[in-house]
């Protein structure tokens, strides 16, 4: 899965960069808000942990843009700040986020954080594969009446 | 059996993330960057475990010999590159039971700290906790851990505190209902577990000037403020026991007041009770010497006159006494 990690402090982007390859994501690094806007909009990231305060746009407005965006599928968002204070959890969820996390942030606990966000991610996936399913069921269902209704009409009359 | 040795590891790495059961093989590589910060517990270690610590951290096998075994007194010990300190925390107990200390031995150097004891110390997981929870202290290294750590082994002694000053209160309403001996062994046992108190705590003062100076043994970094909170603890709980200690004097005091009251009162009665006892024996006594003639003598009931009468006068006497609190 890919993930988009927008942070502007090196130590924190490279240990969190670290962290998600072990464990099996693949990463993509941006060094601010503006920078991981131009990458989410050039790629296809069904998650992205996003720094609160950063230069140019920072984590709630980047979060804002994503939701804002016409993209097809649902992006989970995790925003990853020094602030603790329960008002600014309100703040991050109101601008968006799915999760929370205040640094310094345990490892195991955004381990199975992200493991409940691709749960999300691959639930929505399959949400969306089984509508496309059943709107093409719906279309062959539809076709079929009508070339049922057209065989009864083309039918001799007694 | 004694009991089996256990390592926990955690590490604060760049003050951003909290990782858990560091793997031995790569302490090295943790330490190795001043900005992380290593935490290492070891329950009951045992001699593999000191091994291990001479071998990872360096330290001298003489600053190991000892470690979490009896409580001994507080003290820190500078070696090349890391304090060795003695700490002691207080054990939960019940409300009768004498205070209860186990010793903590903290190594502690620029990056790392290392706690030795024996048996479970609630204390250290609760200083842990405190650790983990510290948020932006977190940055500040080693010196957020050292009082995280500190902070709950103080703290663990003011449960023990209440539970004496507590006990104190009860024996102070008791001494003047229950018999003194009960007291008496109560009062001395608090007593006991004052001197125990103080006996650990009363040397903590000196770990932390040492940690406090000037020029710190260890990179304190802006923490030094919170170790001196805990200095100031640590010197209110000195104030408390020192007025628990006046009041266990003074209930001992009240009991041996009382109890020697108790034994006056014993020797009043006993007293009085000679007195008419001597009253009778005189009356009697006259009675039984060779006169010629002896009041009543020839009465025939002259015998039952002085005897009931004697005996009948001393007994309203004593009965009057008694009612009118004479004694």
């Amino acid at each position: 899965m890919k993930v988009l990690i927008a942070d502007d402090e090196p130590v924190s982007r490279r240990l969190l960069q670290s962290y998600l390859q072990k464990w099996g994501y693949e990463v993509v690094v941006a060094a601010d808000g503006s920078e991981a806007w131009r990458l989410f909009e050039a790629g296809d990231f069904p998650l992205v942990i996003s720094d609160w305060m950063m230069p140019g746009l920072d984590g709630p407005e980047l979060i804002a843009k994503i939701r804002s965006s016409a993209r097809g599928n649902y992006v989970y968002t995790i925003l990853l700040t020094a602030r603790a204070q329960k008002e600014d959890v309100v703040a991050g969820m109101e601008a968006g986020a799915d999760d929370f996390l205040s640094k310094p942030f345990d490892r195991d606990e955004l381990r199975v954080r992200l493991r409940a966000g691709q749960r999300i991610i691959d639930l929505e996936q399959h949400l969306r594969e089984t509508e496309a399913a059943l709107a093409e069921q719906r279309k062959i269902v539809e076709s079929l009446r009508q070339a049922g209704a057209s065989g009864r009409e083309d039918e001799p009359q007694p | 059996m004694p009991d089996q040795p256990r390592v926990r590891t955690m590490a604060c790495v760049g003050g951003i993330s909290l990782e858990r059961g560091v793997p031995l093989e790569d302490l090295q590589e943790y330490l190795h960057d001043a900005e992380n910060v290593l935490w290492m517990d070891v329950q009951n270690p045992g001699p593999d475990e000191r091994a291990m610590l001479v071998e990872e951290f360096g330290f001298h096998p003489l600053a190991l010999e000892g470690t979490a075994q009896e409580p001994r007194r507080p003290k820190v010990e500078e070696y090349k590159g890391y304090l060795a300190l003695i700490a002691c925390s207080a054990l939960p107990g019940e409300a009768d039971d004498d205070a209860t200390l186990a010793a903590v031995d903290l190594f502690i150097g620029r990056n790392f700290v290392v706690t030795l004891y024996r048996g479970p110390v609630p204390a250290i997981d609760d200083g842990l906790a405190r650790w983990t929870r510290g948020g932006q202290t977190l940055r500040e290294g080693v010196g957020a851990l050292i009082y995280a750590l500190l902070d709950a082994l103080v703290d663990s002694f003011v449960p023990a505190i209440d539970r004496v000053e507590d006990e104190i209160n009860e024996i102070e309403i008791a001494v003047f209902t229950r018999p003194p001996e009960e007291s008496l062994r109560r009062l001395l046992r608090l007593k006991r577990s004052l001197m125990a108190l103080r006996r650990v705590l009363y040397p903590l003062r000196e770990v932390f000037s040492v940690l406090l100076r000037p020029d710190p043994p260890v990179p304190l970094r802006g923490t030094d403020i919170y170790l001196r909170k805990v200095s100031d603890h640590v010197l209110r709980i000195l104030d408390v026991l020192d007025t628990e200690r006046e009041m266990v004097a003074g209930a001992l005091e009240a009991t041996l007041t009382v109890s020697s009251n108790r034994l006056n009162n014993t020797m009043k009665t006993l007293a009085v009770i000679t007195v008419a006892m001597a009253v009778v024996g005189s009356v009697f006594g006259a009675y039984g010497m060779n006169f010629e003639a002896i009041p009543l003598e020839d009465a025939a009931w002259g015998f039952w006159a002085v005897a009931v009468g004697t005996i009948g006068l001393v007994g309203l006497a004593v009965l009057l006494g008694s009612w009118r609190r004479w004694w």
